[in-house]
């Protein structure tokens, strides 16, 4: 190796020393792990006889429902849940008030009602700080209906998760606006964007901002 | 049986996730971005633990870097920067002063997560051309290019660095 090419393996040493201690994540990658592997199987008997699958289908808990016509018992998932998509927290950076321009970085999202504005019309552009997590499974999810219309989730955490996002919360709580705004994210839109007040370190949290029913099945794999 | 892979597992990444972590921070130069590259992996490799038989490390970190080109890849189709502190806009060009206090580091962490995975490889690895080509899952003309064109970023922000593309040309 020559002079340019150990002055490069040096400065990528020196940033090497400098990453962050890791967190305790050998749990929850493990069961997310395994358990799309046993989703995989599931898959193939389901194709073949259709028999095994039950066994590994998600559990369903029936409670009451409070509403609705066509109303069918909340979702609560008691075992812990692959998502069929991932979830994401984003520190939000800035919201702009119109739609995102093509090529923007940014993604589409619901406005925050405001005092002023309590009923503010169509879609606003967040824009997002390197500050975030992302989750593939939780230990629960319970989907609750909301008076006011909608559906919100209210998820746990698997323990490695936990850790990260209250380390995350952490770092965005007693921000100025809008940096103390976590957005969720779901299938590249923003489902929400609450204000952290406080870190959360239950590892318990309601996601709001679901439009419907299926939307939440469809994230827990029901669809 | 499953047990006994399990705690094989927990304890290979209780032993080796901090030396991991310091491979996806490398890659990624993001604290955040290094954690989900992490973790994803670990995700991918625990779904088949049982059946790696030589080198558990090797085969994770592998995963770790066809993640993180993937990921590349990802943000090609849908360009999305992560940014540490809120944008601010770009201030007017004090090329003298700013190119003084750029450091051969800084120049690496702006490198593009690809052009930055091969010098990984490359030189802090030490590895030759072709296991490069391998564990990215590209041609050794690929690996090449690559080096060869971050190479030239790099000389092209740090000319008093004398790092001469021709010298390290293999």
């Amino acid at each position: 190796m020559n002079a340019p090419e150990r002055l490069i393996a040096d400065a990528l040493r020196e940033i090497a020393a400098e990453a962050p201690a890791a967190r305790p994540m050998a749990a929850a990658a493990w069961q997310t792990g395994r358990r799309r592997r046993w989703r995989g199987v599931a898959a193939a008997v389901t194709a073949g006889a259709g028999a095994i699958a039950a066994v590994i289908a998600l559990t369903l808990a029936v409670t009451d429902s409070p509403a609705g016509p066509a109303s069918r018992p909340p979702i609560v998932a008691v075992v812990p849940v692959s998502l069929s998509a991932p979830i994401q927290f984003r520190q939000v950076a800035s919201i702009s008030t119109h739609a995102c321009p093509a090529g923007s970085s940014g993604l589409p999202g619901p406005a925050a009602a405001s005092a002023g504005n309590p009923n503010p019309p169509g879609v606003v552009c967040y824009k997002f700080t390197g500050k975030r997590m992302t989750v593939t499974a939780l230990k629960s999810a319970a989907m609750v209906h909301q008076p006011g219309g909608g559906y919100s989730l209210d998820i746990t955490f698997l323990p490695g998760d936990t850790a990260r996002f209250a380390a995350l919360t952490r770092e965005l709580a007693g921000q100025p606006t809008p940096q103390c705004q976590l957005a969720v994210i779901v299938g590249g839109r923003v489902l929400s964007a609450p204000t952290v007040d406080v870190p959360v370190a239950q590892g318990q949290a309601q996601i709001v901002g679901f439009t419907s029913r299926a939307q939440v099945e469809q994230l827990l794999g029901r669809g | 049986m499953d047990e006994r892979v399990r705690q094989d597992f927990t304890e290979f990444v209780t032993a080796r996730s901090a030396e991991l972590l310091r491979l996806a921070y490398v890659l990624t130069a993001d604290q955040y971005a290094a954690e989900d590259l992490l973790q994803n992996s670990l995700i991918k490799a625990a779904a088949h633990w049982g059946r790696i038989h030589s080198s558990p490390e090797a085969y994770v970190r592998r995963i770790m870097y066809r993640e993180q080109v993937s990921q590349w890849r990802w943000h090609a189709r849908r360009p999305e920067t992560a940014m540490a502190q809120v944008p601010e806009p770009p201030e007017p060009d004090q090329a003298g002063t700013v190119e003084a206090r750029l450091t051969l580091k800084d120049a690496l962490l702006a490198l593009p997560p690809r052009k930055r995975a091969v010098l990984v490889l490359r030189y802090l690895e030490d590895l030759p051309e072709a296991q490069v080509a391998s564990i990215l899952g590209c041609s050794v003309g690929t690996v090449r290019s690559q080096t060869y064109k971050a190479i030239a970023q790099l000389k092209a922000t740090l000319p008093t660095l004398g790092l001469s593309s021709t010298e390290v040309r293999p």
